[in-house]
């Protein structure tokens, strides 16, 4: 069968990249044990200041510090409202989203006078980013099992009170990682943009929510998360292939068939960090 | 005194009442892709903003007392947005853009029956809304016919945003353009895939790139926003790949893509829309299913911008592709779209 081809595996990897960034940026936070769903959102984010960034410096390197920065940033906003205001974690998550895709609406239009899509500009090569990705997925497996920080990282997570004890600043790693969570989504947003050139709103498409599924199957590892995200954009790139031989209908329906088998196996299995959600209140005298 | 004051007063009001009622109102519902997709809502938003404009200078009021629009987020929201307008007595007209707005307005246009309402692109089956349909197919067979004799690999594909009838018709309709102007091409020739979104490029570019991998060397996209992923697909081997556009000129809509865009497919959807209101306004509208295309009452709303000249105005005209079409093979188009219009050319659809 002419399915199985080179083309497809290698479609597959263009569209496990931003899927897999997510992954590993919420990997990240949630073992730090920050719950953090405003990770669309952010991705919109990054692919939104990417295009704008671009368009107005022409320099797409420019784009990418920016994009990542933005993350870095929103980041920073639901660390603030999670960790220091104790807010519920998925409520400043949904907030987040919620800010992005009004955001997005509203800027594009001031913009470039579309609502919603941005002129095209100048990118680098997404393969570049798809490097960049499979990079990140060796550095965060590594520095998660293989460094004392990556320890220090999943105590914070598992018992923040014994991390506290252990003179570790459980407010401040938690800062830090939901920030290096929202790099990798603005880095995801990133790649996003340079695929196609422009910014439109649904360019994201549910991708960042994908990235916490495929975080789940990759039971907080970032190599098995890789994988998880791979079998998603494999799936998607295999069903357009499908769509020759089967009716459309029917191959549109396996990306979200294999999400919901997918998580129905694994949900239960997972081994969520015993802190995850919680706010930790430090004890004072 | 004071109660002189008082009389002043509402007779201003009064006066301003009966003015502001002699003035009509055009209320305008977008289809959930909203503005900026520079296609199907930007015309219709296009169509609406003229007739407002002409109808505020004639009246002498700002444009915006005489037009208000609306882009609901999700389809749920028509409901409500077509009562709100409809609730109060006071639009003339109420456009409705898009396939996915008649069955809501079948339940909610009865509740109104004085209120005339015009959905675009489907049918309502209600005596107060006037249902506008476009040839689709006519549009789609002029792309079909410029992909059948520019194609190199004597292979075409199209990608469609779902399987919904109104898409199928535009396959049907560039299948047999494409068989009708190069006998090499057989059905199985042109490639159909769908995207199952309407805003999501990402997932269009990687379909195209698939259309383009599996030997298809001209991609027609029906697709809404998600088409925009076809051009960059096709920028990744120019020269060689090659697309077109729907429903407007997106060689002029999208510039940066005008070295890969050969032609694009025209649905005056502006065009509907201004005539409609213009109608109301007027009082010659009427209710009932109206269909616009070449081989229509209207006898204009679909045509292709091929080409750097008017070949055959309004049908086929110029566009702002930068690609260098040969005139044989415009000549062709002109001559397809004569023989849609005198009928020698019957385009079989669903």
């Amino acid at each position: 069968m002419s399915v199985l081809s080179v083309d497809l595996f290698i479609a597959a990897l263009r569209l496990a990249t931003p899927i897999a960034l997510v992954a590993v940026g919420e990997t990240f936070s949630e073992l730090a044990g920050v719950i953090n769903v405003g990770v669309e959102g952010i991705t919109v984010a990054g692919a939104l200041v990417a295009a704008m960034v671009a368009f107005f410096t022409q320099s797409p390197w420019l784009a990418l510090a920016a994009a990542v920065a933005v993350g870095m940033v929103l980041g920073a906003l639901h660390a603030l409202w999670s960790v220091y205001l104790r807010a519920d974690h998925v409520v400043s998550g949904v907030a987040v989203n919620l800010l992005v895709a009004g955001f997005a609406l509203f800027s594009t239009r001031i913009i470039w006078g579309w609502r919603g899509t941005s002129a095209a500009a100048p990118t680098l090569n997404p393969w570049f980013l798809v490097g960049a990705m499979l990079a990140v997925v060796a550095i965060a497996q590594v520095f998660i099992f293989r460094t004392p920080w990556g320890l220090r990282l999943r105590v914070v997570g598992e018992h923040p009170r014994a991390a506290d004890t252990a003179g570790i600043n459980v407010y401040r790693a938690r800062l830090l990682f939901t920030v290096v969570n929202g790099a990798l989504c603005g880095l995801a947003g990133a790649f996003l943009f340079n695929n196609l050139g422009r910014f439109t709103d649904g360019m994201v498409g549910g991708r960042g929510f994908i990235g916490i599924a495929a975080m789940v199957v990759g039971n907080y590892r970032p190599l098995p998360a890789l994988l998880a995200a791979y079998l998603f954009g494999f799936v998607d790139a295999l069903q357009m292939r499908l769509q020759a031989y089967i009716p459309s209908q029917f191959s549109l329906m396996l990306p979200y068939i294999l999400t919901v088998v997918v998580l129905a196996g694994f949900l239960g299995r997972a081994k969520v960090p015993k802190a995850l959600g919680k706010p930790y209140v430090k004890e004072r005298g | 005194m004071r109660k002189g004051l008082l009389w002043a007063l509402l007779m201003v009001l009064g006066v301003a009442v009966a003015f502001g009622q002699g003035v009509p109102k055009i209320g305008l519902i977008l289809a959930t892709g909203g503005l900026g997709d520079r296609s199907f809502n930007d015309q219709g938003y296009w169509g609406a903003e003229r007739a407002a404009k002409e109808l505020a200078a004639k009246y002498g009021v700002p444009v915006d007392q005489v037009f208000s629009y609306v882009e609901p987020r999700s389809i749920a929201d028509y409901e409500a947005f077509q009562r709100e307008f409809a609730r109060t007595g006071e639009y003339t007209i109420i456009v409705c853009i898009g396939f996915d707005q008649a069955p809501v307005l079948e339940e909610v246009a009865p509740d109104y029956p004085n209120q005339k309402f015009v959905v675009i692109d489907a049918v309502a089956a209600v005596p107060n809304v006037a249902s506008v349909v476009f040839n689709d197919w006519e549009e789609a067979f002029l792309c079909g016919v410029v992909a059948g004799l520019w194609t190199k690999t004597e292979k075409v594909g199209v990608e469609g945003g779902m399987d919904i009838p109104l898409i199928r018709r535009f396959v049907q309709g560039f299948t047999q353009g494409a068989m009708w102007a190069n006998p090499a091409i057989k059905k199985e020739d042109v490639l159909v895939r769908y995207v199952g979104a309407w805003n999501n490029p990402t997932l269009g570019k990687e379909l195209a790139l698939e259309m383009y991998q599996a030997g298809a060397d001209v991609i027609y996209g029906a697709a809404g926003k998600s088409h925009l992923g076809v051009f960059a697909a096709a920028e990744e081997n120019p020269g060689v790949w090659w697309a077109i556009g729907t429903d407007v000129d997106q060689a002029w809509s999208a510039p940066e893509h005008a070295d890969v865009i050969i032609a694009s497919g025209l649905k005056r959807v502006d065009l509907a829309v201004y005539t409609e209101i213009m109608k109301a306004v007027e009082g010659t509208w009427a209710a009932g299913v109206i269909s616009y295309g070449m081989v229509s009452e209207a006898k204009l709303g679909t045509g292709i911008a091929v080409g750097s000249e008017d070949a055959l105005p309004p049908y086929v005209v110029a566009s702002y592709s930068l690609v260098d079409i040969p005139d044989w093979i415009i000549a062709k188009v002109a001559e397809a779209a004569q023989g849609i219009l005198d009928g020698t050319i019957v385009i079989e659809h669903e």
